[in-house]
């Protein structure tokens, strides 16, 4: 494969697709039957002729809708995202606060899934129709099916209202400074600035919703898993290296585990971008203010510069993440890299 | 077999391993920090909506709250809401006979939290910015023409015409007197064009530039606000050193919040959560409306209704097939059905023994005489998938429905995403609605709005019934009210005005949800305030 030419066609796809990002929305949110005067300003508020000619004034209402969107584009060739109606801040810092956030508990939940979700499914497979094998197709099964929303109350009423073991909802306890930067990942920034204890505060409570929010991705993981593996113990070089005599560990680690990982790293790199922009019930029970409700919110208020913002930070986003899972497939798989 | 030689890895040392890192994870836990104790710390839960502290530019609940701790206006109500408004930063005040100005002597020795004594040029510069903010509650001071400040402790406010409600309008937060030294050096400016020249926005969601008994330490507009005391309130100083807002959006994870301990105040429990706080020793559960009323509408226009709701006798009708008691009992213990569209707490607003009863026969012989012997259908449009007040919108419209089938109306639901159902309502097209309404301000003037002429009037298309006495009657009234200063003859006036409303016009009041507020026992002086919830400077801690 020549890189170069692989990553310019990568970029030139992802532009494309950016584009028609912006172009759709911006069709969309002038379609729907709701004038932004009403979704932000009250019931009295958008009756009154002053007030609202100056708040279509403010956000650009007031321009034909083709100077509305040639103005967006110019202004996002500049690296402007322009004023979120519903924040009045600029979108771009917003984005900045709230999709560490978001990283940061999508990380953390991805990793909690693929720590578990891997052996749990390798497990799975090799005790096929035994007891470990029927635990972890349970434990899949509650996975993909517990609605997150009721796995998050009751998770935080048995650990920390119950239990006392972990703390309630927010990124940190109430009155708990959060770290000045750099990164926005709290506990990150913990430890590059020092500050253990908000480190071990961001740690604790990280714990649950990312495993809440991991339970969905750790349920298909373990199918995903397991299928694959089954598939590849069936296959004649598994065979062929079992004539040949080597161990048991060795065949699974170095023959099957290689040659069923493509699947379950499709999974992850797909699961990773629904993360980024799906957590939005995890986000409202544990009050963690990261970009799903930031999303959710602005959508609610036909935030058109906010939906945007969004939507291309979670394109560039899932765009990166299958940029990996393709080069990942490349090292897993070379035939892949003739293709 | 391969299994087995892999089975054979120990899962415990796993396990302890897991554990251990739990239990460390939870022995960090539960603290608070910044040097104050949490018995010297109120802390609020509450589900934020909080786009700016900036007094002029907010109109939302979580910013109402937030500012009662940081700023004080000229006159405010007393703590429960109820009752005439009294002096806050002004001592006194006089009124000219013709209602037009409005003379303000200011209380001495007052200093914003920065240090800056308090003078009339801050009153001036304060509301003269609001107004020029234009911002979602500038048309709070649409009745005012200027402010001027006579000496440094006399502040004259001019009105274009009458307004009997200006005090209660400057009880409301958004008229907060803000430190116009401090915000001017931080690009603030005042007047006409504040909309498109003020740069103070960013400082106040930073900083506080008021005369209120805390001061701003921090803001997250997302996660939580920190105040503390303002050493230089000319008030004692607050009884407690600390208080902190913490969003906690999920009404249950609230509840759980405030049994545990972590927080002291719940602002946003529901009807069912009720209960389970009354048998915790610990909470105290305080009865509180927040006076809001959710009404049906009907309009006028019969080329929208096609000749059903807009017809009087049909209006008659529904008043008397709906099942008030069973509407109330959604909304939990306190809940009501009021008089009319102006809510029980409201001065001068008609009691709960005035409101309408159930008549399932004279509903049949009403709609009998419009022609509707075998009833008729009809859309009923309302904001879906939405809660408000404590009330599912969506079982509201049920439980509407299946009071209308007793008397043959076949109701069809058509919920509406809330701000495309708003669009559509302000544009005067629907045709028979459930929709809400929350006082701008506490005085019953702010309920004209459903009155000839006010802006539900265009929404329903009322004006089609200008030729009826009611209507008619109705208009003249609304016009005396609005410039009627005399309080005997306001409280007579709007007295008439709910009586007609009572049994005339296209609104029927549904419910006026009751929506208590949860605190721990060892709170001690909290009074709720439908205006701002909590004044953090009456609560104390045992």
């Amino acid at each position: 494969m020549y890189w170069p030419l692989f990553l310019a066609r990568r970029f030139i796809r992802l532009s494309l697709l950016l584009l028609g990002i912006i172009t759709l929305l911006f069709v969309i949110s002038h379609v729907l039957p709701t004038d932004p005067v009403v979704a932000n300003l009250g019931q009295t508020a958008s009756e009154n002729p002053s007030i609202v000619a100056a708040f279509r004034h403010k956000w650009g209402l007031d321009l034909p809708l083709q100077a509305q969107y040639i103005q967006y584009l110019s202004n996002l060739m500049r690296g402007d995202l322009g004023q979120s109606i519903s924040s009045g801040r600029p979108v771009l810092n917003d984005l900045a606060q709230y999709l560490p956030a978001t990283i940061e508990l999508a990380t953390v939940a991805l990793v909690l899934s693929l720590f578990i979700g891997l052996p749990l499914g390798i497990l799975s497979a090799i005790t096929k129709g035994r007891p470990w094998d029927h635990v972890s197709r349970i434990i899949s099964l509650l996975g993909v099916s517990t609605p997150v929303f009721w796995l998050g109350l009751v998770s935080l009423y048995l650990f920390y209202f119950r239990l006392n073991w972990l703390p309630g909802s927010g990124r940190l306890s109430i009155g708990f400074a959060a770290p000045q930067g750099p990164t926005g990942l709290y506990m990150l920034d913990g430890l590059l600035r020092g500050q253990i204890t908000i480190f071990w505060d961001a740690a604790s409570h990280l714990v649950l919703p990312a495993t809440v929010l991991a339970s969905y991705i750790t349920g298909l993981v373990i199918r995903v898993t397991r299928a694959e593996v089954l598939t590849v113990l069936q296959k004649d070089f598994v065979r062929t290296a079992r004539a040949k005599g080597l161990a048991e560990f060795t065949i699974l680690v170095q023959h099957v585990l290689k040659n069923s990982m493509t699947a379950p790293l499709t999974i992850i790199g797909l699961a990773y971008g629904q993360l980024l922009s799906g957590a939005v019930l995890t986000e409202v029970i544990f009050a963690w203010p990261g970009i799903g409700r930031y999303a959710f919110q602005a959508a609610g208020k036909l935030d058109f510069p906010a939906i945007v913002g969004t939507a291309l930070v979670i394109a560039v986003s899932y765009s990166l993440v299958n940029l990996a899972v393709d080069i990942v497939y490349t090292y897993l798989d070379p035939r892949i890299q003739e293709l | 077999m391969l299994s087995n030689k892999l089975l054979g890895v120990n899962l415990s040392k796993r396990l302890l391993y897991v554990t251990a890192v739990t239990l460390t994870l939870a022995l960090s836990t539960g603290a608070i920090s910044q040097g104050i104790s949490r018995d010297q710390t109120l802390i609020v839960g509450t589900s934020f909506n909080l786009k700016t502290l900036d007094p002029g530019r907010s109109f939302e609940l979580t910013a109402i709250l937030t500012n009662k701790a940081l700023y004080e206006t000229l006159v405010t109500l007393p703590d429960n809401g109820d009752g005439d408004v009294v002096p806050q930063l002004a001592k006194s005040w006089e009124v000219a006979a013709d209602g037009l100005t409005y003379t303000f002597t200011l209380r001495d020795g007052v200093r914003f939290s920065s240090g800056n004594p308090l003078t009339a040029a801050d009153v001036a510069w304060s509301i003269e910015r609001f107004k020029g903010l234009k911002g979602p509650a500038s048309f709070l001071a649409d009745s005012i023409q200027s402010v001027e400040a006579l000496d440094p402790a006399t502040v004259v406010l001019k009105l274009n015409q009458p307004d009997p409600a200006l005090l209660s309008k400057l009880t409301v937060g958004n008229f907060a007197i803000l430190d116009s030294k401090t915000l001017i050096a931080q690009g603030g400016t005042s007047g006409p064009d504040a909309d498109q020249t003020d740069r103070a926005e960013s400082f106040l969601n930073s900083h506080s530039a008021g005369t209120g008994p805390y001061v701003l330490v921090s803001t997250d507009l997302r996660s939580e606000v920190v105040l503390q005391r303002n050493p230089n309130s000319w008030r004692e100083p607050a009884p407690l050193a600390q208080y902190i807002l913490r969003n906690i959006p999920d009404a249950g994870v609230q509840s759980l919040t405030l049994e545990k301990g972590d927080i002291d105040i719940a602002l946003d429990i529901t009807a069912d959560q009720v209960e389970q706080l009354k048998s915790n020793a610990a909470v105290s559960v305080i009865p509180a409306s927040p006076l809001i009323t959710i009404f049906l509408g009907f309009n006028k226009d019969p080329s929208l209704t096609g000749g059903t709701v807009n017809r009087v006798e049909v209006e008659q009708a529904i008043r008397n097939a709906l099942d008030y008691p069973g509407i109330d009992s959604l909304g939990g213990t306190g809940s009501l059905t009021p008089a009319t569209i102006i809510p029980v707490g409201i001065a001068g607003a008609l009691d709960a023994s005035f409101a309408p009863q159930r008549n399932l026969d004279r509903a049949r012989s009403l709609l009998q005489q419009a022609g509707f012997a075998q009833g008729f259908s009809i859309p009923l449009e309302y904001p879906g998938g939405f809660t408000f007040g404590g009330i599912d919108f969506d079982v509201l419209a049920q439980k509407v429905q299946a009071d209308l089938a007793e008397v043959g109306i076949k109701v069809q639901l058509t919920p509406t995403q809330v701000d495309a159902f708003f669009t559509r309502l302000r544009a005067g097209q629907i045709p028979f609605f459930i929709s809400f309404w929350t006082p701008d301000f506490l005085d019953a003037l702010n309920y004209t709005a459903f009155l000839p002429g006010g802006i539900y009037d265009k929404r329903t298309n009322w004006s089609v019934e200008s030729n009826t006495s009611s209507y008619q009657e109705l208009k003249q009234l609304a016009e005396q009210v609005q410039v009627t200063v005399d309080s005997a003859r306001r409280s007579e006036l709007f007295r008439q005005i709910q009586l007609l409303l009572r049994d005339n016009g296209p609104f029927v009041s549904l419910i006026q949800p009751a929506l208590p507020v949860a605190v721990r026992a060892n709170v001690q002086g909290y009074v709720f305030n439908p205006q701002w919830r909590v004044d953090p400077y009456i609560v104390n801690k045992q």
